[in-house]
């Protein structure tokens, strides 16, 4: 046995043995496998009042002959995505359907799929008006305008481009359940905000808990819940804090929340990040020059700044706008990351401020 | 689940439990992913109790739904939304601190899903290769080649490069 093999068993039963299981581990485990259970013999009709939700793995082609504005048999772009959503609303379920895995076509007829669109759009909706769409990794989501009342809309492909998920509902509820996850989270359940992750790879209620006690620790106490804000598939919802600002950011999936930030945030710093970033897409590089310090200034020329941007235009076919800006602190430094939204894929532009506001390092990453 | 089979399975994670998420940690990289795994993968014994206390080696099953969860959990990390509470592009402080076992987690956590099961099995609890390959379903010459390729990532990691590196 190597040193390195010894050193492994020794530093691993140190660091392993002293750990011990939390009593309500099994009470956990129980509610879960309890609600997996119920999940594994829910027949899809299930699926709730006003709300499409299906899942699928592949896909096989219908028959029959297509209409020249039928929509593609896979879900690329959001231009393809869009055009299973007027077909849908166009009546043309079976052209819909040509895009859809093989589960999901086994799952939803096309008399079912007119029933449970029609429930949505047109009980609830008034009918359909408009769709607008927007693209984040194999998920496409927007907003459905109706006559009426406007409602949300979710199509996620697996990595073939077919359709495995479908989700309509009438009213904008992830914002409603971003919101609630706030409340959740000051009224200490965070059992229930757990309880809405989609994914087996659940943060732990500690970990939940411990992180919005290190926000309050910092911020104080949460004085206003903002009005939630989409973006793509994730709600945005600002919170004052006595102390400062912060933002609970939700992932949703159609099924539940699939990531989860919760950020302390810098509204000033914020805005001086958006400035640079406008100054990227103006292409004002020697503005930006301007807010550098001094060890940039000599490190980073104009030529250079406009280089790096003019590549990245030219990779993912040109800027077409600024999403999210996230912030972080490090002793002294503050990071910020702005999350592009490029012609094909994403940018972050990272900029990290010294304590007196200047940039000290910029960083441009492909996302 | 019947009222005295959950009995059972509150009776059987009071007595394993620990092992258990000993095991759950050590495979997943740290303690908060390591709980999460247990109780994803306990959740998951709670829908299969009636297997589960039908199989000849209850820890056996137990382990390797904890192992296939893991493996699954991982790939799908690959193609999914991961939950996270802090920005990912945070940069990393590499310390040669050997002497801080904190240090070990971190060097396991950035080996491949498989090859930390392997070193977690055969180091920390003694699994033989044999047994370590039915856990991970594949022979035990993979196990053997997963836990040489683990070796020498470690050694090169930045924590351990400095005390075994020349180990080759």
């Amino acid at each position: 046995m190597t040193d390195l093999e010894s050193y492994l068993r020794l530093q691993l039963n140190g660091e392993l043995d002293p750990l011990a299981l939390s009593p309500d581990v099994a009470a956990a485990a129980l509610v879960r496998g309890r609600r997996d259970r119920r999940r594994r013999t829910a027949s899809f009709a299930g699926a709730g009042v006003g709300v499409l939700l299906l899942v699928g793995l592949a896909v096989t082609q219908g028959g029959g002959s297509r209409r020249a504005d039928a929509p593609a048999s896979t879900v690329r772009s959001t231009d393809q995505a869009l055009q299973v959503v007027k077909a849908l609303s166009a009546g043309h379920y079976a052209d819909a359907r040509t895009a859809f895995s093989t589960d999901l076509r086994a799952q939803l007829s096309e008399a079912g799929l007119r029933t449970l669109w029609t429930g949505v759009v047109d009980a609830d909706l008034g009918g359909f008006v408009s769709a607008t769409l927007a693209h984040s990794g194999d998920t496409y989501s927007g907003s459905l305008h109706g006559r009426t009342a406007d409602g949300r809309v979710l199509l996620t492909t697996d990595g073939t481009g077919h359709l495995t998920t479908v989700f309509v509902e009438p009213s904008a509820s992830d914002a409603d359940a971003t919101v609630q996850v706030v409340n959740q989270f000051a009224t200490g359940d965070f059992t229930s905000v757990q309880d809405q992750f989609v994914t087996g790879a659940t943060l732990s209620a500690t970990k939940l808990q411990s992180t919005w006690l290190l926000l309050l620790d910092d911020g104080g106490a949460v004085t206003t819940v903002g009005a939630p804000d989409y973006h793509g598939s994730r709600t945005v919802v600002p919170l004052t804090l006595d102390h400062g600002f912060a933002e609970l950011i939700a992932d949703h999936s159609g099924r539940g929340i699939a990531g989860l930030l919760l950020l302390k945030t810098d509204p000033a710093l914020e805005a001086h990040t958006r400035a640079v970033v406008a100054d990227f897409a103006a292409g004002r590089f020697a503005d930006i020059r301007t807010r550098f310090n001094e060890r940039m200034t000599s490190g980073l020329s104009e030529q250079q700044l406009k280089q790096a941007w003019n590549t990245m235009l030219t990779k993912h076919h040109g800027f077409l706008r600024l999403n999210l800006v996230l912030t972080s602190e490090s002793r002294d430094t503050r990071l910020q990351i702005a999350q592009c939204q490029m012609g094909q894929g994403s940018l972050n532009v990272q900029i990290s401020y010294d304590a007196a506001g200047r940039i000290n390092g910029l960083y441009l990453r492909e996302s | 689940m019947r009222q005295d089979e959950e009995q059972q399975f509150r009776e059987y994670v009071g007595a394993r439990g620990t092992a258990l998420l000993r095991l759950a940690v050590g495979i997943a990289g740290d303690r908060h992913a390591g709980e999460d795994l247990l109780q994803t993968a306990l959740a998951k014994v709670v829908v299969h109790w009636a297997a589960v206390t039908r199989a000849d080696d209850r820890d056996a099953y137990v382990r390797r739904i904890i192992v296939t969860t893991h493996l699954s959990q991982a790939r799908r990390k690959r193609v999914r939304e991961v939950l996270t509470f802090n920005l990912p592009d945070r940069g990393s402080n590499w310390t040669s601190a050997i002497e801080d076992r904190q240090l070990l987690l971190p060097a396991l956590a950035r080996l491949g899903p498989k090859q930390r099961a392997v070193l977690v099995l055969r180091y920390y609890e003694d699994r033989p290769d044999e047994e370590i390959a039915r856990l991970l379903g594949c022979s035990t010459a993979t196990v053997r080649s997963q836990a040489m390729r683990a070796l020498a990532a470690l050694r090169d990691s930045p924590e351990l490069a400095l005390t075994f590196g020349d180990q080759r």
